[in-house]
């Protein structure tokens, strides 16, 4: 089943991609879609308007630097105000997340009269 | 090298947003190309096929315009946020470098700031004069843009062309049925006496007609303005104030309306007070306000209201909306000769233009706007000669550090960015020196105000926002370019010669030279424009005047409305003989030199036709025997008046030389007749010629005068007669003690008296020389100090010659050159180096010189003596400038000089 993105995450994820390593926009994209397992449906040119307001506010860093194939390609870098937003958001993530499955999880209680 | 169309160079300002976008897309572009590569790449190696996987990728992306189209504001925002860190770093860097260098040394930075204040202060305060009279004009005026001054174009009677705003009252009501205007007004300038006594004061009034103020569209400060009917039917005696002189006299208190005020020998009632700052159309002070009918019909003796052959009044007009000047030109010229039509010898093809207010040329500019465009002008150019100078420190230190300046150009890409740091340094460098500029002009502003203008109504703030605006912008750009020239330099050829002499001083660069060339070629400009104001003076100054006016004074009475002593004049003339110092006294009625001028009716018996000359006359002069002694006239021919012409003797008269050669050209004068008075007077016989004298101003021509003697005269020119004080010396201090002491004594003779004064005949005059001491003074001061400017550039930049040259001149010296022949090598460099300033100079003057000519005196523009005496003053500075490093050169030990390397 395919899922939407909830509001918000699409940065947190594209931050994310690159935490690792460097990479470019087409590398981002395909990481996505394999550590979701194809599951969420983003399209690619979202995810190049979050690179580019990412890099706009400072969280990322852009280089044009030869590729693999060595074709010119644009890399983005996590930068030290990105790795630093890419874990509070994690974090926040996790707290919200957590707090609402406990909610979910819990059985509905009835009405008291 | 290629050129580019310079209008191309403005309209690719105008692109600059296109070039930023298109640099954006162009970004996205490539990356959402090679986006699609990949993609597509990858799906066919999955197995589909070119057009499968082009259509996959398309779905892939999604709606590919609106993604691009977002992308690219997203990169042009980011791109511009990176050019404004650029130069903010710049900016910060150019901002440490300054800090360094000062710290490093202070000298430099404050030699620039010093020059630099120097420059911007003498602009700070020059900006505020000629932004008053000539940028803004007039203040206090609604629609200033509209309104134009009538000047006239005519032959006078005796055929010379004239150019005068003086209307007669006819003309200017002519002006009122133009349909190209919105409006006409009338006005007069008129010294006044205001208040009585002790307290009499002269002041300025301005005589208008009662539409003055609405066409220049004021309301008053308190109280109203003329009305039509108070002005144009019975002459009203009602006055409005100056504001300025409102707060002098009154306290600024709104009870003056309705007093009553004593000017002249009438008494007014205040009505109302004009605005702050308004004074009129032009920029001088004034006083009072008065209707101009009433003020004419005491002040102008003849039917002004129905002749046109009374012109004193100016016309102001406001164009209608839409109106062009050349059709209301037109359309007032036909009025102006309609009006003329019945008129005998009127100037059938005379024209009438409009100017500006604040014209600067022409007949309408007031003296004091000519001398502020010049004032302007010199400030202008010692502002460039202080850039120059900047500019030539600033390569100086980028000579010395050549090193530095050498690695960072061979790391290549940084000549920009070091050229934007230099200008950055400059820029703020010139804005320090600009702040205490700004403090010079704000105290200094004040005191050249009066020296330079002291009629001038000023306003309270010296230093307005468009001062301020126009001095940093001066400071930045200047101070800029000054700056980064020598860098942009140093980035084209020196960069070469610097690696290739591994880091060894090179000679002096091409920059020094051309900076050279500037400073020495206005050094030229302003040392011509000295000379030339300096002859004018000293040609003024020695004009034969006819008069012995250094040791004269002039007593002014005018006496109240009951005089109590009908024998005040004889009086006073027995009490002022008596004062030490006081040598001969006589009395004048009639005209007197530079005082007053006085016409009779009077014909010449021999001349049915008499000869007309431009500035009227004949004027008479009214006078004692002694008078000719006194005041230090020579008779030419004849004999002087003797006590025996006296009233019922034969009438005797006594003509100028220029009133004699017209009159009876080839003939003698003496003998003649002339018919004064009356068409049936006797005839007064011409017994003497008296030499030529100046009547109103130093610079006039030849004006016809005779002389009758006092006794003889008309009773009512004998009644005005004034007293003429000669003393024993021109001695200042003498001479104003002996004034104080005729006005007090005549106040003692009579209290009633209204007004008094004795003033030295010198203190009427000197202000007539006051264009020539000031333009003189002006370029004097400023051409001697970018003089010594000159010569210290070119003092370090032979030293640094020299310095560079060493081996060489060891080697002069070695092969046996003399000390005074390497003397002569070096200063006949320095020379070289300063002839072709010398030169340029000498051409821009030459050009720009004659828009000097209508405030010379006597001196043609382009005056050789004065051309080749700067020539020749320049040249010697530059051999002065150029000798101690000559002796430095001379004195180099060949040896040392080949060790060194």
């Amino acid at each position: 089943m395919l899922l939407g993105l909830l509001p918000g995450t699409l940065d947190v994820l594209v931050l994310k991609a690159l935490a690792d390593s460097p990479n470019h926009g087409y590398g981002v994209a395909r990481w996505v879609r394999e550590a979701t397992d194809e599951e969420l449906v983003i399209e690619d040119g979202a995810l190049y308007t979050a690179l580019h307001r990412l890099e706009h506010r400072g969280l990322l860093r852009a280089d044009w630097k030869p590729s693999q194939s060595n074709r010119r390609a644009k890399y983005y870098t996590l930068t030290a105000k990105g790795t630093r937003v890419l874990n509070q958001q994690t974090a926040a993530w996790r707290r919200s997340a957590a707090a609402l499955s406990k909610v979910l999880d819990r059985s509905p209680r009835k009405a008291s009269s | 090298m290629t050129r580019r169309p310079s209008d191309e160079m403005g309209a690719r300002a105008g692109r600059e947003a296109d070039v930023h976008r298109i640099k954006a897309e162009r970004e996205i572009d490539d990356e959402l190309a090679f986006h699609r590569e990949r993609t597509i790449g990858e799906l066919i190696e999955r197995g589909m096929s070119q057009a499968e996987a082009e259509a996959e990728a398309v779905r892939r992306f999604g709606r590919v315009a609106g993604h691009r189209q977002r992308l690219v504001g997203i990169e042009m925002r980011r791109q511009s946020g990176e050019r404004r860190r650029a130069v903010l770093e710049v900016f910060r860097t150019s901002l440490r470098s300054v800090w360094r260098g000062m710290r490093r040394s202070p000298g430099f930075t404050l030699g620039v700031m010093a020059i630099l204040t120097l420059g911007l202060g003498v602009n700070a305060i020059t900006f505020g004069l000629v932004d008053r009279l000539v940028l803004s004009g007039p203040a206090a005026i609604d629609e200033p843009g509209d309104l134009r001054r009538v000047v006239v174009h005519r032959k006078s009677r005796a055929g010379a062309a004239l150019e005068t705003t003086e209307l007669g009252y006819l003309d200017y009501r002519d002006l009122l049925n133009a349909k190209q205007l919105a409006g006409a007004a009338g006005e007069s300038g008129s010294p006044l006496l205001f208040g009585a006594g002790e307290n009499a004061e002269p002041i300025q009034g301005r005589l208008v007609t009662a539409n003055y103020f609405p066409l220049l569209g004021v309301s008053p400060a308190i109280g109203r303005f003329f009305t039509p009917d108070e002005s144009e039917k019975d002459g009203a005696r009602v006055v409005v104030l100056g504001h300025a002189f409102w707060h002098r006299r009154f306290g600024g208190d709104p009870a003056v309306i309705g007093q009553i005020l004593a000017i002249e020998s009438h008494r007014y009632t205040v009505i109302g007070v004009a605005p702050r700052y308004f004074t009129g159309s032009a920029v001088t002070r004034v006083d009072v306000f008065l209707p101009l009918e009433a003020a004419s019909d005491e002040q102008v003796e003849g039917p002004w209201r129905t002749s046109r052959n009374f012109r004193w009044m100016g016309a102001i007009v406001r164009l209608a909306p839409g109106a062009s000047d050349g059709a209301a030109s037109d359309e007032l010229t036909a009025l102006y000769r309609q009006g003329y039509a019945a008129e005998p010898d009127a100037d059938r093809e005379a024209r009438l233009e409009l100017t500006p207010l604040n014209a600067v040329r022409g007949a309408t500019a007031a003296g004091d706007l000519g001398i502020a465009a010049l004032v302007g002008g010199v400030a202008l150019l010692v502002l460039l000669i202080a850039f120059a100078n900047v500019a030539n420190l600033f390569l100086a230190r980028a000579l010395r550090h050549h090193d530095h300046v050498a690695i960072r150009l061979a790391l290549g890409g940084a000549r920009g960015r070091l050229v934007l740091e230099q200008a950055t340094e400059g820029a703020l460098l010139a804005l320090c020196g600009a702040s205490v500029a700004v403090l010079v002009a704000v105290i200094g502003a004040k005191p050249a105000q009066l020296l330079l203008f002291p009629d001038v109504d000023w306003l309270e703030t010296p230093v307005n926002l468009r001062a301020l605006v126009f001095i940093a912008a001066c400071a930045v750009v200047g101070g800029g370019l000054a700056a980064a020239l020598p860098m942009w330099q140093a980035g084209r050829a020196d960069l070469v010669r610097w690696l290739r002499t591994g880091g060894h001083r090179a000679s002096r660069t091409r920059t020094q030279g051309v900076l050279l060339l500037f400073q020495g070629a206005l050094s030229v400009l302003l040392l011509v424009g000295a000379g030339l104001f300096v002859r004018s003076l000293v040609k003024a100054q020695s004009v034969g005047l006819g008069l012995d006016t250094g040791r004269l004074l002039v007593v002014s009475a005018q006496r109240g409305e009951a005089p109590t002593r009908p024998d005040f004049r004889a009086a006073l003339r027995a009490v002022v003989g008596t004062i030490p110092g006081v040598e001969n006294t006589t009395l004048a009625a009639g005209t007197l030199p530079f005082v007053s001028s006085w016409a009779l009716r009077m014909k010449v018996p021999d001349l049915p036709e008499r000869p007309v000359v431009d500035d009227g006359g004949p004027y008479v002069h009214a006078v004692e025997p002694g008078y000719f002694e006194t005041v230090g006239t020579t008779i030419v021919e004849g004999r002087p008046f003797t006590g025996a012409d006296r009233d019922g003797a034969p009438r005797v008269g006594i003509v100028n030389h220029s009133m004699a050669r017209l009159y009876w050209p080839g003939a003698s004068a003496i003998g003649k007749c002339l018919q004064i008075g009356p068409d049936n007077s006797s005839c007064s016989t011409i017994v003497g010629i008296a030499e030529n004298t100046r009547r109103q101003e130093i610079v006039e021509g030849d004006s016809l005068l005779y002389y009758i003697p006092l006794e003889q005269a008309p009773p009512d020119l004998r009644r005005g007669g004034r007293l003429v004080v000669r003393t024993s010396s021109d001695d200042s201090r003498l001479l104003a003690r002996i004034s104080e002491t005729i006005r007090r004594e005549a106040l003692v003779l009579e209290p009633g008296l209204r007004y008094v004064t004795a003033r030295p005949l010198d203190d009427v005059i000197s202000p007539q020389l006051r264009a020539w001491r000031l333009g003189a003074g002006l370029f004097s001061a400023f051409g001697l100090l970018a003089l010594t400017v000159a010569g210290i550039g070119l003092y370090s930049v032979v030293a640094f010659d020299v310095e560079g040259r060493r081996r060489e001149i060891g080697v002069r010296a070695a092969l046996g050159a003399s000390s005074s022949m390497i003397l002569r090598l070096i200063v006949g460099d320095g020379v070289r180096l300063a002839a072709g300033g010398v030169v340029l100079g000498l051409a821009l003057a030459w050009m720009l010189a004659p828009m000097l000519a209508n405030l010379l005196y006597q001196v043609t523009p382009q005056d050789f003596t004065v051309f080749a005496g700067v020539a020749v003053a320049l040249v010697g500075a530059a051999a002065v400038a150029s000798v101690i490093p000559a002796f430095r050169a001379a004195h180099i030990e060949p040896s040392e000089a080949l060790r060194d390397e």
